[in-house]
């Protein structure tokens, strides 16, 4: 009883420029469509609307005052954004972490981890439709819960989005009495309403058809792409920076990575929806186990310049919610980094639309963009 | 470990940090041997050094099967060109649009060689050590811009 | 004197009319008259549907979408977000706004039917934040557009913007008294 609708071939083509302002691109990106009929011909992402010159910022202030304005780099998980600094500058200035503040700094990274993938479920719901692809309902469960995230960032450290947690060489608070209580409570809520989630979107016919066999990304092109994060593992790629190169402590904690089959649109959001499993599982563990002991192996910082670091080069990577999130520093000994390059997941992950836009319709690009997860401030930096 | 192979297979040096340097008249043979080992192309960037009137442009590769990362840097003066790595990694045609706009390195057989995070008729390279950072062409400068107000 | 101040202006004038539409008004369920200048009475419902155009930038958006969202639901207020700048009235400007944003910031109010007004929501919009002497950024949107409420913070907590939204709101009203 199949019957397919005909679109007739159109005889030319039209350019229909999306953006910046939009009700569904997650931000401020611009995309240059050439459409034959609903088809698309060829897409043209233009970024940089919201360049702020972060690289160079970064080459101006110390890497003390640098730290907090990291935070509104990738501002939906601010704090795997300061922990990638963090590293870095340590392992060029041989700086010692204690074991408390690495614990410390796992519990916040998969809590903003937690935060950051509910934002992306309900915009990525919201944009697929309003009540038919998951809704506006979808949307405003999953802020709900975020909102219970945040609380406790908030009276950790006093502020809802960017805490400024970390500090060279340790964190700069320690957990305030009775968290642990406040965490756990999340965290079974959480248990419940991650499943609540997949089964209302999975068991919704118009969620699969506008999401199943959308956006097939090949592990072969996402490679040679860069894509990171749940973008490669959704094409079915093993690769998680937290297990090849483990960091702070994480080869301590014992937990899966989620891989996809075909790479397409369901797959990534099924390895995302399956991450925040995984997420609060290391959570807990992170509680369970948190040594006793000093959060910091510096003295607080009181001066700007507190923090120096021998001449050389370094890299670090960390597995932020989007994927690979690098800091290369090249030091002339100053207190401030000679040049600062940050490697932006989203970045990479933003170049294969073109691919991947490419002979799908025009409604798909919302749902294939949503399923990058970019973040805007982490694209353009 | 491949990437103590590539460097002798190849005859790259190593600097204090771990970073292979290869010359830049040698870059397809060098790339597509790497392409072999390490198919993830991670990042690309560029250091300038006003003094010396050059740049040191970093790759860094990906192994994803057994992880391991190689770094490779070679140095080139400001005028001169790089090829493209776009040929080997698809990944490549936005990080070098990237550092075409902030530094100025244009790259050969690009194939859509053009600003990315900066307008098309924006003036000079930001990230160069000689540029200031309030720099900006006159039509963007809005910091001599006056403040509006609202008339009531 | 004293005789004078015992009449009541109002009942000479308007009490016939009053009258009038009292007896209409009374037949209606729950009828009832309230007197007002139109420009009240404009600046009134004007106020009370506040529909700011969908448009964010950064952090903040992130922060004004938690205002809409369920513990602080913008809608008590009668905010609801519009896709489209010529069906809204408000424009948050909610994060960083650069030099290649700034001709959009610039033609999206243009297109905004009057009367409308702006909020610059947090540090970036108000006056550029740590990123203000950055080449590619406008130090604050008042540079671009006029701005009517200035809400602070890095960025401000969603209870911040309720009080922006209520500070526009009696700036509305005091509007309608001059």
């Amino acid at each position: 009883m199949e019957e397919k609708v005909k679109i007739s071939e159109p005889e030319e083509e039209i350019i229909l420029n999306m953006g910046p302002q939009h009700p569904s691109t997650h931000g401020v990106l611009r995309i240059i469509l050439k459409l034959s009929g609903e088809k698309i011909v060829s897409a043209k992402p233009d970024i940089g609307y919201l360049h702020r010159g972060v690289e160079k910022l970064g080459e101006t202030v110390t890497y003390v005052q640098f730290l907090p304005m990291l935070d509104r780099n990738d501002y939906l998980s601010a704090t795997t954004n300061e922990l990638g600094l963090v590293l870095a500058v340590e392992k060029l200035a041989n700086i010692p972490v204690p074991e408390r503040a690495q614990y410390i700094r796992v519990l916040f990274s998969e809590l903003s981890r937690l935060a950051s993938h509910l934002v992306w479920l309900g915009t990525f719901c919201l944009d697929l439709g309003g009540a038919l692809g998951g809704g506006t309902s979808v949307f405003l469960f999953c802020f709900r819960e975020r909102e219970k995230i945040l609380d406790i960032f908030e009276k950790m450290t006093g502020s809802r989005m960017h805490p400024h947690l970390m500090q060279y060489g340790g964190v700069r608070y320690d957990v305030y009495p009775g968290m642990d209580k406040d965490v756990k409570e999340i965290l079974d809520l959480m248990e419940e309403r991650i499943n609540e989630y997949e089964e209302m979107l999975v068991n919704n016919p118009v969620f699969i058809d506008r999401t199943k066999g959308v956006g097939i990304l090949p592990k072969e092109v996402a490679m040679e792409y860069g894509c990171s994060g749940p973008v490669l593992r959704g094409s079915g790629v093993k690769y998680d920076l937290r297990k090849a190169h483990p960091y702070s402590s994480y080869d301590k904690f014992d937990f899966e990575i989620p891989v996809g089959e075909n790479g397409d649109v369901f797959d990534r959001f099924k390895v995302r929806m399956e991450e925040m499993r995984q997420s609060v599982r290391i959570v807990r563990q992170a509680l369970e186990g948190l040594p006793e002991g000093p959060i910091t192996s510096q003295m607080p910082v009181k001066v700007k310049v507190a923090v120096r670091t021998p001449p050389g080069e370094v890299y670090t990577a960390i597995e932020s919610p989007r994927g690979e999130l690098g800091y290369y520093i090249c030091s002339d000994g100053k207190p401030n980094a000679y040049r600062l390059k940050i490697r932006a997941p989203s970045f990479s992950n933003l170049s294969v639309l073109p691919y991947l836009l490419k002979d799908h319709l025009v409604a798909d690009i919302v749902a294939i963009l949503g399923s990058l997860d970019p973040v805007f401030g982490d694209v353009d930096r | 470990m491949k990437r103590e192979k590539i460097k002798e297979e190849l005859k790259l040096e190593e600097t204090k940090d771990g970073f292979l340097v290869f010359k830049s008249s040698e870059f397809y043979h060098v790339m597509e041997r790497i392409k072999k080992d390490f198919p993830y192309l991670s990042f690309i960037t560029a250091v300038h050094f006003p003094q010396e009137k050059a740049f040191d442009v970093i790759y860094a590769f990906r192994n994803i099967d057994e992880p391991e990362i190689i770094f490779l840097k070679t140095k080139i003066k400001e005028e001169e060109k790089l090829p493209s790595a776009y040929k080997f990694y698809k990944g490549a045609d936005w990080m070098e649009r990237e550092i075409y706009d902030l530094f100025g390195i244009e790259f050969e057989n690009h194939p859509d060689l053009r600003r990315i995070v900066l307008p098309e008729d924006w003036e000079g390279h930001p990230l160069r050590k000689d540029y200031p950072i309030n720099k900006a062409p006159e039509k963007y400068d809005y910091r001599k811009k006056p403040v509006l107000r609202r008339e009531d | 004197m004293e005789e004078l101040k015992k009449i009541n202006l109002e009942e000479i004038y308007y009490a016939p009319l009053f009258n009038k539409f009292a007896n209409y008004m009374e037949k209606f369920p729950g009828g009832g008259l309230i007197l007002t200048t139109t420009k009240k009475l404009f600046a009134w419902s004007r106020k009370s549907s506040l529909w700011p155009v969908t448009f964010g930038l950064a952090c903040c958006a992130i922060e004004m979408m938690a205002a809409y969202a369920s513990r602080y639901d913008l809608d008590r207020f009668g905010v609801i977000a519009r896709a489209s700048p010529r069906q809204s009235d408000v424009m948050i400007v909610s994060g960083t706004v650069t030099a290649k944003m700034a001709e959009r910031v610039k033609r999206l109010y243009s297109q905004m039917p009057n009367p409308k007004w702006v909020i610059a929501m947090g540090s970036c919009a108000i006056a550029g934040d740590f990123y203000r002497n950055v080449y590619s950024v406008v130090p604050g949107v008042e540079r671009v557009i006029p701005v009517d409420v200035y809400v602070p913070g890095c960025p401000p907590t969603p209870e911040g913007l309720i009080e922006g939204i209520r500070k526009l709101q009696q700036k509305i009203m005091e509007g309608a008294k001059k």
